[in-house]
């Protein structure tokens, strides 16, 4: 099991979609500093949270890793959701494209996603941001 | 062996029972592995029959300065005609806050689980209801229907 190649099988199609747009948006991920940008400016957030990994049978547990990513990223507050759209969309479209997706033989790690609930928009009362919010379950398998 | 007539009023008790025992364990697993400061949030949960929008209307009351040791809390499950389901939902106003879907924008709470005093793992609600909800109907389900051969 290597929670870290399993891990990158999530975030690597969500930092290359917000890379990937005409106008790039930097992405952060877990227990990663950064700097919240100034109002106008753009930036995202990847959170994954692992749940239950283990399935009971009944000679034992086997591994069936199951989690949450969410997803949010934050555009100009006051310039409408079209930003946040595009934003987003792309990255609902990385993950779905995992689930067509073989694993990955140099690590052995291989995702899916299930629900995803959202993309839910919020004006922030905090922050001159405008939010976009995706909540994902996600499932993966490591053939070590 | 029972007569296929006397099977179906025996799966739909054991469907509404299932219903009702699953709804029931949802929000004790939820209370499990939400938030506890004051205990407001986690016993503002509520049962509704049918698909229903839960309204966010109890309003936040002042707390201590540290958390309260957490209790069971208990939540009412009325009749749901005809198989209808539930919706289970929350009605504090703070309810958004307390899930880390949004961060307090007076810098106070839970910060979307950042908090140092936090007393639920940040994105309970999401790593519950993403990783661990399923399993809980399906055991609940499972259990039920034993008692019904």
């Amino acid at each position: 099991m290597s929670f870290q190649a399993v891990r990158a099988v999530f975030e690597r199609p969500v930092i290359d979609a917000l890379a990937n747009l005409t106008t790039p948006v930097q992405c952060f991920v877990d227990n990663q500093a950064f700097t919240i940008p100034d109002a106008g400016g753009e930036y995202a957030t990847v959170n994954l949270q692992w749940g239950a990994t283990t399935t009971r049978v009944l000679r034992g547990n086997f591994e069936n890793l199951r989690g949450s990513l969410v997803v949010e990223c934050f555009c100009s507050k006051n310039a409408g959701p079209a930003r946040a759209q595009e934003m987003i969309t792309p990255v609902m479209t990385a993950l779905n494209d995992l689930n067509s997706c073989v694993c990955d033989p140099a690590t052995g790690a291989v995702g899916w996603v299930r629900d995803m609930t959202g993309p839910n928009f919020f004006a922030l009362d905090d922050a001159p941001f405008y939010k976009v919010r995706l909540s994902v379950a996600i499932s993966a398998r490591f053939d070590s | 062996m029972k007569k296929l007539t006397q099977l179906v009023p025996d799966v739909r008790e054991a469907l509404q029972t299932a219903l009702e025992e699953t709804v029931v364990q949802v929000h004790r697993d939820l209370v499990d592995v939400g938030p506890w400061w004051s205990g407001q949030f986690a016993t503002s949960w509520e049962v509704q029959p049918g698909k229903k929008a839960i309204p966010a209307n109890i309003d936040l009351v002042s707390s201590d300065r540290t958390p309260e040791d957490k209790a069971s809390a208990q939540i009412d499950v009325p009749d749901s005609p005809n198989l209808g389901g539930y919706t289970l939902g929350n009605r504090s106003r703070y309810r958004l806050y307390a899930m880390d879907v949004l961060g307090d924008p007076n810098g106070r709470g839970r910060q979307q689980g950042t908090a140092p005093n936090k007393t639920a793992e940040r994105f309970w609600y999401d790593t519950y209801r993403n990783s661990q909800l399923a399993n809980t109907v399906e055991r609940t389900l499972v259990n039920v229907f034993r008692r019904y051969k």
